[in-house]
C-alpha cells in the first residue's frame, strides 16, 4: 500500500536566522511524510530534532531549500490556514488550575470558531469524539491541574484531534511518562495514524519503543544530516549502528534492538532450556558474565532450581549471591 | 448568578459612596438630589460635584486597571503581572514628577501656561504614552515575554531614580504636592473632566474585551497560540494598546494606584473558578469595579476625614499575593 505524500522535504536547512548571523544545524534533508502513518525523529540531545520540528511547524523559518506541505510551499499558507492542516503537541507544560481537561481539548477548535471563540454543538461533539478517540472521556471534567502527564499529554493529543489536521506534530510526547504510559501512548498515536489516514511526526528519546512501533524512522544528526527508512532497513544498512552506537551500547543486529555491552570479567558455562534458562543467561550479562561452551563454572538449570557447584539454589537471587 | 450578586454589590456600592462622604448629608436629601431636586446649595454641590464623579470614576478605575492586569498575567503566563509592572505606572508618575517638581506645577506648551491639574495630567499622559510607545517599539525586537516583562521593570527603577533625584531639586511644596498625588485618590476627576475620563476608559475596555478569544487560547502559551491559527505580534501590540491606554487615563487621573490589578483577576478566578476569558474578563471587570467602590468607601469610613487610597488597596491586594505565591510554591 503506497500513502500519500503530505510533507515533503527537499534540500532543507534548518537554523536559527538573527540579523545577519545564520546559524545552521542540519543541512541538507531530504525526506518524506506519508499518510496514514507514524513517523519518530530519534536523535541525541541537540541533535536538532526540536529545530527541525519548529522548522516543520512554521514556527521558524527554513534557512534554505523547500518544505511542501500538500504540494504546497509552506510558506504560502496563511497563519489560519496552517490552523487547520498541522496540528502539534508541545514540550510548554500548560498549567492552568480552573480549566477543565475537556474545555482545553476545545481550544483546538478555535480555528474554526466565532469572534468569540464559543462551541457550537457541533464543534461540542468534535471535542468529545475525540477525547473518546484519546480514550480520556471520563476525564471530561477534571481540571487540568489534577491531572498525571500522561492524561495530560492524552488532553493535549485530544486538543490536535479536535483541531481536525491531517498532519501532526509532537514534540518528545512520551518524556516524563512512565513505562505503561509511553506504550500505551506509542500505540494510541500509531492507531490514530492508522485508522484515521492521519500524518503522525513525533520526537523521541525511546528508541526502543519508536524502533518497536514507527513505520518510520528518522536519525539526525549534526554531521551526517538526516537518514530516513523503516527500522527494519535502517537496521539492516547498519544507519541505527552507525548513530547510535559507541561505549556500552551495542546495536544487536538479530533483533534489531539496543542492548547494553559490557567488557566481560568472567565465563561460566549454563545447561538447561525454555524461560529459566533464559532469566539465568540474563541475570550473568547484568553481571558482565560471558556464555563459553566449556568453563570450569557449569550452572546447570533444572524444572526446580538452579545447581550450582554441587549446591541446589531455589532462585536466581540466591544463585547470584553464591557465584559473584 | 454570580454574576448576578455581584453586580448588585456593585451598583449597592456605587449607592454607598454617594450616600456616605466626610461631611454628613441626610440620605434623603441625597436621594433628592440625586433625584433632580434643586436648592440644596452645598449639599448639592457635594453630591453631584465631588460624590458622584468619584463614584464613577472608581467604578471605571477599578474595572480598567483590574482588566489591565489580566491580560497582563494572561499574555505574560505569569500571575504576578499588573499595569505597574510593565513600567507604564512608572512613566506616569516620572510625567507627574517632571511637572510637580521641575516646572513647580505649571508647564509652558506652545504660548500657553497649562497649571495646576491640567499640567499634572498632561505629564501623566506623556510619561505613559512614552513608555507604552516604547515597550511597542522594543515589543518587535524582545521576541519574548520574559524580555519584555524585565525590561519594564527596568524602566520602573530607572523612572524612580529619576523621580528620587528630582526630590532633591524641587521646593517643599512641590514635594508635598507630589507626595499627595502619589498616595493616589479617586476624587481627582471633575465633573467636567468625566466625559473624557469615561470615554478613554470606556474605549480600553471595549478594546479588552474583542481580545477574549485569543487571550483563552494564548493561554496555552504563544507556541500552541500561533498553531491555532493567533497573530501573536498583532494580538500582543493590541494588548500594550488596551493596556497602557488604561494605566495611562487611570494613574494621570487617580495616581499610580496600587494592587488593583494585580490582585483583583485572582479573586475573580476564585470567585468564578474559571480561566475562560468569556467569563473571566466580566467577572474581573464587576470585581475590579467592586473592590475599588470598596476600598473608595473604606477610605472615608473610619473618620470624619478622607484617607489615600493607597492605604487601603495593599490590605486587599497583599494577602491576595502572599495566597497566590503560596499556591504556586506547590
Amino acid at each position: 500500500m503506497i500513502h500519500e505524500i503530505t510533507v515533503n522535504l527537499r534540500n532543507l536547512s534548518t537554523g536559527y536566522i538573527s540579523g545577519r548571523d545564520t546559524r545552521i544545524i542540519t543541512s541538507g534533508i531530504n525526506a518524506s511524510l506519508h499518510a496514514g502513518e507514524l513517523t519518530c525523529l530519534l536523535g541525541q540531545n541537540g541533535a536538532g530534532k526540536s529545530t527541525l520540528l519548529k522548522t516543520l511547524s512554521s514556527f521558524i523559518p527554513a534557512v534554505k531549500g523547500d518544505i511542501e506541505l500538500f504540494g504546497m510551499p509552506l510558506g504560502s499558507y496563511s497563519n489560519s490556514a496552517l490552523a487547520k492542516l498541522i496540528g502539534v503537541v508541545l514540550t510548554d507544560r500548560v498549567s492552568l488550575g480552573n480549566m477543565s481537561a475537556r474545555e482545553l481539548a476545545g481550544l483546538g477548535r478555535s480555528p474554526y470558531t466565532g469572534f468569540w471563540g464559543g462551541l457550537s454543538l457541533e464543534d461540542k461533539a468534535i471535542v468529545d469524539e475525540a477525547m473518546a478517540l484519546v480514550g480520556i472521556s471520563s476525564l471530561s471534567d477534571r481540571m487540568v491541574d489534577t491531572l498525571s502527564d500522561g492524561e495530560r499529554q492524552k488532553v493535549m493529543i485530544a486538543k490536535a484531534l479536535a483541531q481536525q489536521t491531517k498532519v501532526i506534530f509532537l514534540d518528545e510526547p512520551t518524556a516524563f511518562l512512565d513505562f505503561p504510559s509511553k506504550v500505551e501512548l506509542m500505540q494510541l498515536l500509531l492507531s490514530l495514524a492508522r485508522s484515521q489516514g492521519k500524518t503522525v511526526f513525533m520526537s523521541t528519546h525511546d528508541l526502543e519503543l519508536a524502533l518497536l512501533t514507527a513505520d518510520k524512522i528518522w536519525l539526525v544528526d549534526k554531521s551526517r544530516g538526516v537518514t530516513t527508512g523503516t527500522p527494519e532497513d535502517l537496521a539492516l544498512n547498519g544507519a541505527l549502528a552507525s548513530y547510535f552506537e559507541r561505549e556500552g551500547v551495542r546495536f544487536d543486529a538479530s533483533t534489531g534492538l539496543f542492548g547494553i555491552s559490557m567488557t566481560p570479567v568472567r565465563e561460566m558455562a549454563v545447561r538447561g532450556a525454555g524461560v529459566r534458562y533464559n532469566m539465568v543467561v540474563k541475570a550473568l550479562a547484568r553481571n558482565a558474565i560471558a556464555l563459553t561452551d566449556s568453563a570450569d563454572d557449569e550452572i546447570v538449570v533444572t524444572d526446580d532450581a538452579f545447581e550450582f557447584g554441587g549446591v541446589r539454589y531455589m532462585d536466581i537471587a540466591s544463585l547470584l549471591e553464591a557465584i559473584v | 448568578m454570580k454574576f448576578a450578586i455581584i453586580s448588585i454589590l456593585v451598583a449597592v456600592l456605587f449607592l454607598l459612596n454617594l450616600f456616605i462622604g466626610s461631611v454628613d448629608i441626610p440620605a434623603s436629601e441625597v436621594l433628592d438630589i440625586l433625584l433632580g431636586g434643586d436648592s440644596h446649595g452645598a449639599a448639592g454641590f457635594i453630591v453631584t460635584g465631588s460624590r458622584l464623579p468619584m463614584a464613577v470614576t472608581a467604578l471605571l478605575a477599578g474595572a480598567g486597571l483590574a482588566v489591565s492586569g489580566l491580560m497582563l498575567q494572561t499574555s505574560f503566563r505569569n500571575p504576578l503581572a499588573g499595569p505597574s509592572i510593565l513600567g507604564i505606572t512608572s512613566g506616569a508618575s516620572l510625567g507627574v514628577a517632571l511637572v510637580m517638581l521641575l516646572f513647580g506645577g505649571s508647564v509652558v506648551v506652545g504660548t500657553l501656561t497649562v497649571g495646576g491639574y491640567a499640567a499634572v495630567i498632561l505629564g501623566a499622559f506623556a510619561g505613559s504614552l512614552l513608555i507604552m510607545a516604547l515597550l511597542l517599539g522594543l515589543s518587535t525586537m524582545l521576541k519574548n515575554d520574559l524580555m519584555l516583562l524585565i525590561t519594564g521593570i527596568m524602566i520602573g527603577y530607572l523612572a524612580s531614580s529619576v523621580i528620587m533625584l528630582l526630590n532633591y531639586v524641587s521646593t517643599a511644596e512641590g514635594v508635598q504636592n507630589y507626595v499627595m498625588w502619589g498616595m493616589s485618590s479617586f476624587n481627582g476627576v471633575s465633573l467636567n473632566q468625566l466625559p473624557l475620563f469615561s470615554a478613554i476608559t470606556l474605549g480600553g475596555i471595549f478594546l479588552s474585551l474583542l481580545l477574549i478569544k485569543p487571550l483563552n487560547v494564548m493561554l496555552l502559551g504563544a507556541g500552541y497560540a500561533r498553531n491555532l491559527g493567533v497573530n501573536i505580534k498583532r494580538v500582543r501590540n493590541l494588548l500594550l494598546l488596551a493596556t497602557g491606554l488604561l494605566s495611562a487615563v487611570i494613574t494621570a487621573y487617580c495616581g499610580p494606584v496600587s494592587f488593583i490589578g494585580l490582585a483583583v483577576p485572582h479573586i475573580a478566578r476564585m470567585i468564578f473558578r474559571s480561566d475562560n476569558h468569556r467569563i473571566l474578563m466580566p467577572a474581573t471587570l464587576l470585581c475590579g469595579s467592586a473592590v475599588a467602590l470598596g476600598c473608595s468607601l473604606l477610605c472615608i469610613l473610619p473618620s470624619g476625614n478622607v484617607i489615600p487610597i493607597n492605604a487601603v488597596t495593599p490590605l486587599i491586594g497583599a494577602p491576595v499575593v502572599l495566597w497566590v505565591l503560596l499556591r504556586h510554591r506547590k
